[in-house]
C-alpha cells in the first residue's frame, strides 16, 4: 500500500505534463490571439505590434512554452494578460466557490443515487422502480442549462422571485450563501447521481444473486443487514469507480451552473478566459482541474481495498 | 418573386427562435449587444412590394425615434421633480472590466465602470432632455474652449475641478499638467486609441488653468473626442504610485468624475460611492451605485421582475414578460447605434469592380428584411452614418445616383453580375455567433435574397475571439466577405475615416480612393460645423455609389427601468457616470 502510496502520484507527472501540453498548444491553434481582443476593433496596428511584443507574444512558439515550464518549476503559475493578477491569487479566490460547489454536487449525488438504487433493485418491476429509472433517464437526458434557467425564470414569473441572487462567502454569511448554491447543487447532483443510481441498481441486482446472499437470507438475516453487510460491500467497488469518473462531469457541468447562477467561480473564469485567449490563465485553471481528477482517481483507487479487502495495492 | 423563400420561413423562425434561445438559456456574452425591431407578426408578406424604388424607405416610426429615443411603456412620472438625494442604484453587467486602464484597452465593459469614477475634458449632454445619440461637446473639466486659429485651441479648466480626496490625491485640484498627462500617456502607450490625437503637435500649460494644443493641421472632430470615453483624464501621481492603471488599488486612487470605486468582488459585484468632494452641481444623487455581475440574460430579466435591480435592458421578445410583472416598467426604444454591414475587398478578387459591389446591392431586400424580421419597422439603410444621427447623415431617397442601388433588383443585378464577368460567385461569408441572437439570422436571410442572383454564400459561424483575429483586425489573410457590426458614439469622423481612410483601423475592405480621400481629409479641416456637414455628406452620396460596404437595415433596440429610476437615460457614449450623475431614486413611486 505504501509503495503504491508513493508510486502512483508519481504518474501525475506525466499525465499532467501531456494534458496542459496539448493545451498549452491548442489553445494557440485556435485563430485570434489575445492581443486581438485586447485592442478589438480599434486594432492600430503599431499598438497592436507593440503590446504583442511586450507580452512576449512574438517569441516562438516553442521559447514560450520552454519559459512557461520554467515558470511552472518554480511554482509560478502565471499572470493573467489582461489583468496581470497571478493565477494563485484567482484560485486562491475562485478555487473555494467552485469546490464548494463540487462537493455539495457530489454529495447530493451520492444521497440520490445510492438509496433510490437500492430501492429500485429491491423493488425490481414494480411503480417504484419504474418510476425511479424514470428520474435517471430523466436526468440523463435533460440537460442541467436548460434545469438552471428554468429554475430562475419559472419562479421569477410565477413570483417575481430571483433565485440567483447576490453571491456571499459562506464563512461570512452561510445562510445566505446556501440559499444560492443549494440550487444548482441540486441541478448538478441531480445529473451526476442518474448514471451513479443505474450502476447501483445494476450491480445490487446482480449481488442479490449470487449464492452468498441467497445463504445470508436463508440463515434468516433480516433484509437490511443483508444489503449492508453483503450487498453493498461487494456492490460498491463498481459504482465507486463510476463516482471517480464523475468527478469531470461535475466539473464541467459547473461551468455552465456558474454562469446561469452568476457564481464567481473557476468554471466561469475558465470560459472567459477562453474567450479572451488568455494563455496563462486558461493552462493555470486546466493543470488544477487534471489535478482534481487525478486526486480523485487516486482516492478512488485507495477505496478498493476498504471496500474489497480482497484487492491489494501493494500487487 | 417565389415566396417559397426566406420571407416565410424567416417570419416563422426569427421571433420564435430568439424566444427559444432564451428560455434554453442563451447567455452566451456577446461583446456587442443590441436589441432588435420587430415583434408581433407581420402582417404583409409581400414579395414583391420591394422593387420599387426608395423613396418612401425612412418610415414615420424611424424619424420619430431617431437619436431621442420614445418611451412605449410606463411613465415617467417623476420628470419636472426636484431630485431626492439617498439610496442606491442597482444594475448589472454581464463581464468583468479585464483591465482598469481606460487607455490600454478598447473593452467597453472597462470603459462602461471606469467612466463613473474617470471623466474626458469634455463631455455631452446627459439626462430625459437629451438624446441618447446627443454628441454635441459640452464643457465638463474645460468650462470652454477657444479656437485662437484653425491649428490652435485654447481650453480653460473649470476651478472647481478637484480629485478624490483619497491619497495620493488628496482632493488637489485639476491643473492642466494632468490633461498634457494623460494625452501624452495615451500617445506614448501601446493605446489602441492613439491614432485618434496624433494629430496633436503640441500640448502647452502656461498655468494650472490653460490647457493649449497646437495641431499638425485643423482637426474638426477633436471637441467630440476629447469628449468620448477613450480619453479619460487620470492623474501622473496615480500611474507612477502603481506603474499603470490596470489594478484595483490604482482604479480607487483615481477619481476626478462623480463616483469613487469603493469595492470589487470580481464575478461577483463592484460598488461605487458618491463623491463626498464632487465639484459639478446637478449630481450625483444617489449614495451609492450597486452592479451585479450576472452573465445569464434570463437571471437578468429575473431580477427585473423581482426589483432587484433598478435598470435593465429588454428585448422585443422578453419585453412583455418583464411588463406583465411590473406594468409600470419604462421600456423606451430607440434605433440601434450599431450599423451591420457585409465587408468585401475592394482592392483584389471580383468585388474589386464596382459592378459586382453594386449587385451585391441590388440583390438586398431591404424592406423585406424589416418586414420580415423588424415588423417593418426601421430604416432601409444604415450607413456610413448610422439613422440614429439624423443631424448627419443623407437619408434613403435624397442620395441621388445611391438610391438606385438600395432597390431589391435582383435580375438588373445579375445583368452587372454578368458584365463584369463576375456570374456565379462562391464566396465564404464570415460570421460570428458571439454577435448574439439578435442578429443570429442576418446571414441567412441575405444567403437567401442573393441566392436568386446566382450568388452562393458560405456561410461560417466562428467564435467570436477568431473571428475579432481574422476579420475585424484585418489580418491579411482575409479575403472573402464577412457580416460584422461596428458603431461609432464620438464623432462621424471615426466611422468615416475608420472604414474608408487608407489608415483607417476599420478599413476591412482596405478601401483606397483617392476621391474619397480627399473629402475624408477635407470633412475633417472643416472647421464651420454646417460646412463640414455638407462635406459628410457629400461624402455619403458618394460611398452610396461606391458601395466598398454594404449597410443592411437599421433596426430599433430597448432600453428600461424600474419606475422610480428618476431621471434615467442611457447614452451611446459609455460615459456611465456622466448620465448616472443625473439619476435619483424616486421613493414615492417604490409602491
Amino acid at each position: 500500500m505504501l509503495g503504491y502510496l508513493l508510486r502512483r502520484p508519481a504518474f501525475f507527472v506525466p499525465t499532467a505534463f501531456i494534458v496542459v501540453t496539448a493545451v498549452f498548444m491548442l489553445i494557440r491553434l485556435i485563430p485570434g490571439d489575445t492581443v486581438d481582443l485586447m485592442v478589438q476593433d480599434n486594432g492600430y496596428a503599431e499598438s497592436a505590434d507593440a503590446l504583442r511584443e511586450r507580452l512576449g507574444l512574438n517569441d516562438p512558439i516553442y521559447v514560450q512554452y520552454v519559459k512557461w515550464l520554467g515558470d511552472m518549476a518554480t511554482g509560478d503559475l502565471g499572470t493573467s494578460l489582461h489583468t496581470e493578477r497571478t493565477a494563485t491569487q484567482e484560485l486562491k479566490a475562485r478555487g473555494p466557490v467552485s469546490l464548494q460547489l463540487g462537493l455539495m454536487s457530489l454529495t447530493i449525488s451520492l444521497l440520490i443515487a445510492i438509496p433510490v438504487g437500492i430501492i429500485s433493485a429491491a423493488k425490481q418491476g414494480s411503480l417504484v422502480d419504474y418510476g425511479m429509472r424514470s428520474f435517471a433517464i430523466g436526468m440523463l437526458a435533460i440537460p442541467n442549462f436548460w434545469f438552471g434557467t428554468m429554475v430562475i425564470v419559472i419562479p421569477s414569473v410565477l413570483w417575481n422571485v430571483s433565485l440567483a441572487g447576490k453571491w456571499v462567502p459562506l464563512f461570512d454569511d452561510p445562510v445566505g450563501n446556501m440559499k444560492l448554491m443549494i440550487f444548482p447543487a441540486i441541478i448538478g447532483g441531480a445529473a451526476a447521481s442518474a448514471s451513479v443510481m443505474r450502476m447501483t441498481r445494476t450491480m445490487v441486482l446482480e449481488v442479490n444473486r449470487q449464492d452468498y446472499i441467497r445463504t445470508a437470507r436463508a440463515k434468516g438475516l433480516a433484509s437490511s443487514t443483508v444489503v449492508w453487510r453483503h450487498t453493498l460491500k461487494n456492490a460498491l467497488p463498481p459504482v465507486v469507480t463510476l463516482v471517480g469518473l464523475q468527478v469531470p462531469v461535475i466539473i464541467s457541468g459547473s461551468v455552465i451552473m456558474e454562469q446561469v447562477f452568476s457564481l464567481p467561480g473557476m468554471g466561469r473564469f475558465l470560459l472567459d478566459n477562453i474567450s479572451q485567449r488568455d494563455y496563462p490563465m486558461v493552462q493555470a485553471m486546466t493543470l488544477l482541474f487534471v489535478f482534481v481528477v487525478l486526486t480523485v482517481n487516486l482516492v478512488v483507487d485507495l477505496l478498493y481495498p476498504v471496500l474489497d479487502p480482497r484487492i491489494s495495492l501493494g500487487n | 418573386m417565389s415566396k417559397d423563400n426566406y420571407w416565410l420561413r424567416s417570419q416563422m423562425s426569427r421571433r420564435k427562435l430568439v424566444t427559444r434561445g432564451g428560455a434554453l438559456g442563451s447567455g452566451a456574452a456577446a461583446l456587442m449587444l443590441v436589441g432588435c425591431g420587430g415583434g408581433d407578426d407581420d402582417e404583409d408578406d409581400s414579395g414583391d412590394s420591394n422593387g420599387g424604388g426608395a423613396t418612401s424607405s425612412v418610415t414615420p416610426q424611424a424619424v420619430l425615434i431617431g437619436g431621442a429615443g420614445k418611451v412605449i411603456n410606463g411613465e415617467e412620472k417623476y420628470l419636472g421633480k426636484t431630485p431626492t438625494p439617498g439610496g442606491t442604484l442597482r444594475m448589472s453587467y454581464q463581464v468583468d472590466p479585464i483591465t482598469w486602464d481606460p487607455h490600454q484597452t478598447t473593452s467597453i465593459h472597462t470603459h462602461l465602470r471606469t467612466s463613473m469614477f474617470n471623466s474626458p475634458l469634455l463631455s455631452y449632454g446627459f439626462g430625459p432632455k437629451k438624446g441618447v445619440a446627443d454628441v454635441e461637446a459640452s464643457a465638463n473639466l474645460a468650462t470652454g474652449w477657444e479656437q485662437v486659429d484653425p491649428t490652435t485651441v485654447k481650453f480653460t479648466l473649470d476651478p472647481k475641478a478637484v480629485w478624490t480626496s483619497k491619497a495620493p490625491l488628496n482632493g488637489r485640484a485639476l491643473k492642466s499638467s494632468d490633461i498634457k498627462f494623460t494625452l501624452e500617456r495615451i500617445l506614448k502607450l501601446p493605446s489602441p486609441f492613439a491614432g485618434l490625437y496624433t494629430i496633436i503637435d503640441k500640448i502647452e500649460t502656461p498655468d494650472d488653468q490653460t490647457v493649449t494644443m497646437k495641431l499638425k493641421q485643423p482637426y474638426a472632430p477633436l471637441f467630440n473626442y476629447l469628449s468620448h470615453y477613450y480619453s479619460q483624464i487620470v492623474a501622473p501621481e496615480v500611474v507612477e504610485k502603481f506603474g499603470d492603471l490596470k489594478t484595483l488599488e490604482s482604479a480607487q486612487s483615481l477619481g476626478i468624475g462623480p463616483f469613487e470605486l469603493d469595492s470589487w468582488q470580481p464575478s461577483t459585484q463592484m460598488t461605487f460611492k458618491k463623491r463626498a468632494n464632487y465639484w459639478r452641481e446637478g449630481g450625483p444623487y444617489v449614495d451609492s451605485v450597486n452592479i451585479r455581475n450576472i452573465p445569464d440574460a434570463n437571471a437578468v430579466l429575473a431580477a427585473a421582475r423581482a426589483g432587484e435591480i433598478d435598470v435593465a435592458a429588454v428585448t422585443w421578445e422578453n419585453k412583455d414578460s418583464v411588463t406583465s410583472a411590473r406594468k409600470d416598467y419604462i421600456v423606451m426604444q430607440s434605433l440601434s447605434c450599431v450599423a451591420w454591414l457585409v465587408t468585401m475587398r475592394a482592392d483584389q478578387g471580383v468585388t474589386k469592380d464596382i459592378r459586382v459591389r453594386q449587385a451585391l446591392s441590388l440583390g438586398i431586400d431591404r424592406e423585406g428584411w424589416l418586414k420580415s424580421l423588424y415588423n417593418g419597422e426601421g430604416t432601409i439603410d444604415n450607413g456610413p452614418i448610422q439613422a440614429l444621427w439624423d443631424t448627419w447623415r443623407v437619408p434613403p431617397g435624397q442620395l441621388g445616383e445611391g438610391d438606385k442601388y438600395l432597390r431589391f433588383a435582383p435580375e438588373e443585378g445579375k445583368k452587372l453580375l454578368e458584365a463584369a464577368g463576375a456570374g456565379n460567385i462562391n464566396a465564404n461569408f464570415t460570421f460570428t455567433t458571439g454577435y448574439g441572437a439578435a442578429v443570429a439570422e442576418h446571414p441567412e436571410l441575405l444567403k437567401d435574397m442573393y441566392s436568386q442572383m446566382g450568388v452562393n454564400l458560405n456561410v461560417n459561424n466562428m467564435e467570436y475571439g477568431a473571428f475579432v483575429g481574422a476579420v475585424m483586425n484585418s489580418k491579411p489573410t482575409y479575403e472573402s466577405m464577412s457580416y460584422a457590426g461596428v458603431r461609432f458614439m464620438g464623432d462621424p469622423d471615426e466611422m468615416l475615416w475608420d472604414m474608408y481612410h487608407p489608415t483607417g483601423s476599420k478599413n476591412f475592405a482596405k478601401v483606397n480612393d483617392p476621391e474619397v480621400t480627399a473629402l475624408l481629409e477635407k470633412q475633417r479641416q472643416e472647421l464651420d460645423t454646417n460646412k463640414r456637414k455638407e462635406v459628410v455628406k457629400d461624402l455619403q452620396k458618394m460611398l452610396a455609389v461606391k458601395l466598398y460596404y454594404l449597410y443592411t437595415p437599421s433596426f430599433s433596440q430597448l432600453d428600461g427601468w424600474q419606475a422610480w429610476t428618476a431621471d434615467y437615460r442611457n447614452h451611446v457614449s459609455y460615459d456611465t457616470g456622466g448620465y448616472l450623475r443625473g439619476v435619483w431614486l424616486d421613493q414615492s413611486l417604490k409602491s
